[in-house]
Order: C-alpha cells, then sequence, then structure tokens
C-alpha cells in the first residue's frame, strides 16, 4: 500500500487490527472526559478483529477443506484436524527444538496419537458392527424366504449352520471391502504410532536408570547373527580346501 | 439335536456339567497329548530340532527317508495330531523312515533370520544330519505351508540331496487368486497393506507375533470361531472323543509360534505383497530363486477349499515344472483339514505312500 492512501478498515488484515489499536490508544490520550469516542473505537477494535480471525479461519479451511474455525474443539483433540488452532498444535507439536518445553510436547503428541487411535478403533467397530448387522438381516431374510410348514420347528443345528453360513458370508464380504480395508490400515497404524510414543519412553527411562535400551540388545544380537554368518561362509571355504581350522 | 433339546433347561444344564466334568478331568485341556508318536532328537542346533520318529512296521523302513517341515507360523505338531488320524502314523505304519524338524521357539534374539537362513542354512544343516543318521544318499522333504516354500526353495538349489518333493497347501504364486472369484480374505488384507506399514508392524515387535496371527486366522472366518466355543462345544458336551480332539485342535492353535522378524518381512512383502517367487526375482543366499530347477519328482496337495492359501496359489507350481514329474492331489477340505480331517486320513497318507514307493 502506498504511503499517505487511504487506509480500509474492513481487510481483515493485521494491519487493520493495529490500526484501530492506535485510534483507541489516541482516543484515550485526546479524549478526556469524552467517553463516548473511546466506547466507539474499543467497538471497532473488536470488530476488526473479529474480521481478523474470520479470515484465518477462512485460509485454514482453503488449505484443509472441511475444517473447523479457529476455535473448533476438533483442531485441539486431532492431530490431524484443521483451523487455526490446529494448525497452532501442529506447529507445536512438530517442533524439534532444544527448548525447555520438549516433555510437554511428547506428552501432547501421545495424547493427540491416542485420540487418533481411539477414533480409529471407533471406525473400525463401526464397519465391523455394520456387517455383523447386515449379517443378521441376511440371516433373517434367508429364514422368511426358507420357510415352509415343514419347517415350522426347525432343527437346531440346521439353524446354526444357517447362521454361521449368513453371518461369514456377510462378514467375508464386509472384510474384503475398501472400507474395510482402509479402517483396518488405519488403525494398525494408529496402534504403531501409539507403541512408538510409549517405547520412545520407556527407552528415555531405561536410559535414565541405565539399563539397555531395546535398540541396543537388537544391535547385540543383529552383531552376533552377522558373526554367525561369517562363521559359516569360513567354515564352508575351509571344507573346500580341505584344511582345519588353524591349519 | 433337536431344538426342543437345546432349549429345555434341564437338558442344557446337564451338558454344560457334562462338558465341565470333562474339562475337570483333562484340567482344561492339559492332560491331552498331542505329537505324541514315540520320536527321538538325533540333531539340534539352539532351538532347531530333528527327530526321528521309531518305526512302527516291522523289519527295515522300505520307504524314505522323507524329512517333515512345517512352516514358521504353525507346530509340526499338526501332521501328528493324535492317535487316528495322524499322518504321521499312516506314513509310518506303511514302512516310511520318517524325520520331522522343529523350528522351536524363536524369540527376540532371533529376529535378524530370513529365508536365507531357514530354506538354505537351517535345512541344509538338518538335511545332512538326517542323511549322516539314515545312511541315505538323498531325502525326500515334506513342507507344509510356508515349510512347503523352504522345502521348494531348497530342492531348487540343492538337487543331489533332495530325491523328491511333497508340498502341502503351499503358496508358490501368491496373486493367483487375485483374479478369481474368491480371492483369498489373508492375501487381501495382506495386499491392501503398504509395505512400510507392514514392516513397522513386525518390526513393532522385532517378530511376527504368533498371536497375531493366531487372531487374524479367527478373524477369516468370525461366525464360525464364535459357534466353535459356544454352541459347538455345548453341542458335542456329551461325547468325550469328540471334546478331545476339540482339545487337540485347540492345543495346536494355541502354539503359535512367533516368526522371526526378517523372514516375516520376506514373507510378506516380497511374497504377499512383491510376489517375488514366482517371477524367479526372490533372493535366497545371495542368489535368486528358479524355481524351475526343481529337478526331482512333485507330489503337490492341496485343500479344495482352502481359504488361507487359496488352491491357484498352490496349483501355480505345474506350469513351472510343465514336462517333468509332477502330479497334484486335491483334498476336499480346507487348509488345516488336509492333515487332521478324517477324509485326509482316507486321501492324503495313502496317496502319499504311493508316490513314495514310486519315487523309490
Amino acid at each position: 500500500m502506498a504511503a499517505g492512501a487511504a487506509m480500509p478498515d474492513d481487510d481483515g488484515g493485521m494491519q487493520d487490527v493495529l490500526r484501530q489499536w492506535g485510534e483507541m490508544s489516541r482516543g484515550l490520550l485526546e479524549g478526556g472526559e469524552a467517553a463516548e469516542p473511546l466506547r466507539a473505537r474499543c467497538e471497532a477494535l473488536f470488530a476488526a478483529w473479529g474480521r481478523f480471525a474470520r479470515t484465518w479461519a477462512e485460509a485454514a479451511g482453503a488449505g484443509a477443506p472441511g475444517a473447523g474455525g479457529p476455535f473448533d474443539p476438533a483442531g485441539w483433540m486431532d492431530a490431524g484436524g484443521a483451523g487455526g488452532w490446529g494448525d497452532l498444535w501442529r506447529w507445536f507439536g512438530a517442533a524439534e527444538g532444544g527448548d525447555p518445553w520438549r516433555a510437554e510436547r511428547d506428552a501432547l503428541r501421545a495424547s493427540a496419537e491416542w485420540s487418533a487411535y481411539g477414533r480409529a478403533l471407533e471406525r473400525y467397530n463401526s464397519v465391523m458392527a455394520t456387517a455383523w448387522m447386515k449379517a443378521f438381516g441376511r440371516f433373517a431374510q434367508g429364514l422368511a424366504v426358507g420357510s415352509t410348514a415343514a419347517e415350522e420347528t426347525p432343527d437346531w443345528a440346521a439353524m446354526q449352520a444357517r447362521w454361521q453360513a449368513a453371518a461369514d458370508a456377510e462378514l467375508a464380504s464386509a472384510q474384503g471391502s475398501e472400507e474395510f480395508l482402509d479402517a483396518q490400515r488405519e488403525l494398525i497404524r494408529a496402534r504403531l504410532a501409539c507403541a512408538a510414543l510409549l517405547r520412545k519412553r520407556v527407552e528415555g527411562l531405561a536410559q535414565i536408570l541405565g539399563l539397555p535400551s531395546r535398540a541396543e540388545i537388537d544391535s547385540l544380537h543383529e552383531t552376533v547373527h552377522r558373526m554367525g554368518r561369517e562363521l559359516r561362509a569360513l567354515r564352508a571355504r575351509l571344507d573346500a580346501t580341505g584344511k582345519e581350522p588353524g591349519g | 439335536m433337536s431344538m426342543a433339546a437345546v432349549t429345555d433347561p434341564a437338558a442344557m444344564a446337564l451338558k454344560v456339567q457334562a462338558l465341565a466334568r470333562h474339562l475337570a478331568a483333562t484340567r482344561g485341556g492339559a492332560t491331552v497329548e498331542i505329537a505324541a508318536t514315540p520320536k527321538d532328537e538325533v540333531w539340534r542346533q539352539g532351538r532347531i530340532s530333528l527327530h526321528r520318529y521309531r518305526p512302527v512296521a516291522e523289519g527295515q523302513p522300505r520307504l524314505g527317508p522323507v524329512l517333515i517341515l512345517h512352516g514358521l507360523i504353525g507346530r509340526q505338531s499338526m501332521t501328528d495330531l493324535e492317535p487316528g488320524r495322524s499322518l504321521v502314523q499312516s506314513l509310518l505304519e506303511a514302512g516310511t523312515d520318517l524325520f520331522v524338524l522343529d523350528w522351536g521357539n524363536a524369540t527376540r534374539a532371533d529376529r535378524f533370520e530370513d529365508f536365507t537362513d531357514f530354506a538354505e542354512y537351517h535345512l541344509g544343516d538338518a538335511v545332512a544330519a538326517l542323511l549322516r543318521a539314515s545312511g541315505a544318499a538323498k531325502t525326500a522333504l515334506f513342507g507344509i505351508c510356508q515349510g512347503g516354500v523352504f522345502a521348494a526353495i531348497h530342492a531348487a538349489r540343492h538337487p543331489d540331496t533332495v530325491k523328491g518333493l511333497v508340498l502341502g497347501v503351499t503358496p508358490i504364486d501368491f496373486h493367483a487368486d487375485a483374479e478369481g472369484a474368491r480371492p483369498g480374505l489373508l492375501n487381501r488384507w495382506v495386499r491392501s497393506l503398504p509395505a512400510d506399514l507392514l514392516a513397522d508392524l513386525i518390526d513393532d515387535q522385532g517378530n511376527l507375533s504368533g498371536q497375531l496371527t493366531g487372531a487374524l486366522f479367527q478373524q477369516l472366518a468370525p461366525a464360525r470361531t464364535l459357534a466353535k466355543y459356544t454352541s459347538g462345544l455345548v453341542a458335542m458336551a456329551d461325547d468325550a472323543e469328540a471334546l478331545d480332539t476339540f482339545l487337540r485342535m485347540e492345543k495346536w492353535l494355541a502354539d503359535l509360534p512367533d516368526q522371526p522378524g526378517a523372514a516375516a518381512k520376506q514373507w510378506l512383502i516380497e511374497l504377499y505383497l512383491e510376489n517375488r517367487l514366482v517371477r524367479g526375482a526372490f533372493t535366497v543366499a545371495g542368489a535368486p530363486v528358479d524355481l524351475s530347477a526343481i529337478a526331482c519328482p512333485v507330489l503337490n496337495i492341496y485343500g479344495r477349499a482352502d481359504h488361507i492359501i487359496p488352491p491357484a496359489c498352490s496349483r501355480a507350481l505345474g506350469p513351472i515344472l510343465a514336462g517333468r514329474d509332477y502330479q497334484e492331489l486335491a483334498v476336499p477340505t480346507g487348509h488345516v483339514g488336509v492333515f487332521v480331517s478324517r477324509r485326509a486320513r482316507d486321501t492324503v497318507a495313502p496317496a502319499v505312500t504311493r508316490w513314495l514307493e514310486r519315487i523309490g
């Protein structure tokens, strides 16, 4: 914007907010007992803040379609959620600085991962519950279609077999669907993310207590395995030349 | 059983009492034995051991030697689950010199063992020990499921020590079911996961947990699983023999070992996901495995109703060995039923015996 040009008071930018702060401050200094202009300036300030917040929310929404607004609690609870506060959450959570809040950040991440796991589990259970309900429907439908006068007192074992066939067919179909596969994939991913965070925590504690970590023990096992292979190769070479070790 | 019998509270109470008595008598199945056919350990390398069954037929064994090897997912005891339904017993009665390989219980210390360790080194050492013990120059391999993959790889790489290959419910082309009307659910599940997620899943515990594998198998047919432990149990409550069979099967199912992480990654990623074996792109001991190099006679056994290894996945070996001494045997059962059902006893053991007689 060129110097001296009229500054719009509704562009949703931070300049707008700052200008209103300045106006209010000047009003306070110059107003004296004139309370009315000061009140008007305060109102203008809050209106400017509201415009700024809306603009921010719209920008966040454009970046992540379907996102909530800046005060949407989903942004707080969801590591993958969107919204102004969600963006702040990710900003804080993703940083790997040397600041004093690393432990707090880990705790926040753990909380977010547990929350994500809960949602993934809920989704998986929902897919499976729907499949079971369909199975009951298929079974009931089969009974209605297959009922004859001779079957008024159905044999229990036959009923059991019908139920099992109907349910397993429906569940096999459901468990092969893209919806199920996606839910299963996300559930596995979420569970592994939780386990990884927990492991990191435990390894940190192990370090404090001077205990060997899993990574250290794995490294040892890998070395032993590699040495076993090398020993085998050495023996094979010796067998091929007909020499005894050390001979 | 009639509906009236089950809905009658008195009859129901009697059945539940009978069930409780049987479970108490067997201490919840603890006293029920599996794999009870007598055998002797002839070789051991850490947790892995080779056993030779004591002969039951008159005179010297006339067939074999044969080495049974299971995969890392279930135990070898499945072929000797109970007297009267034991493939091992049937083969011994036919006069077979029979050995079995036990992979033992892998721990996190074994997580770096891969297919090279199993199909090349461990199996190679076991075969060498078998040949020393039996005095034979070659042996037949009888590989089951993943054990069949180990056996096929070994036979392709070592024609000098393998005189015949029996494969039971063994996957060769892991994608052969993809275009069929009924793709295997387990195959579909694995194929729906990206390689990095499968790797993370295994790395999470270091090995592929047997508990997880068992849960997946149960999830393949959830209604059948539920019925088995509820109405199915009540239905057999007053049949002690059926209950014992049930308890033996449960004992086997509850004892699924962990699969070493490196081998599990190859199994799930390189084979299930990338289907490398049938393409000649699967590497063992630094060289690609060429299944067409299998030079010995092959008997390929599969279950027509196998929903874990669909028949098409097993039968894919046929075209690779076209023109060779290759036979197939279709058994009208599912995956495990090929080895433990009564029908299997009447079908599989006689067919294997005839085949062994033929190859000499």
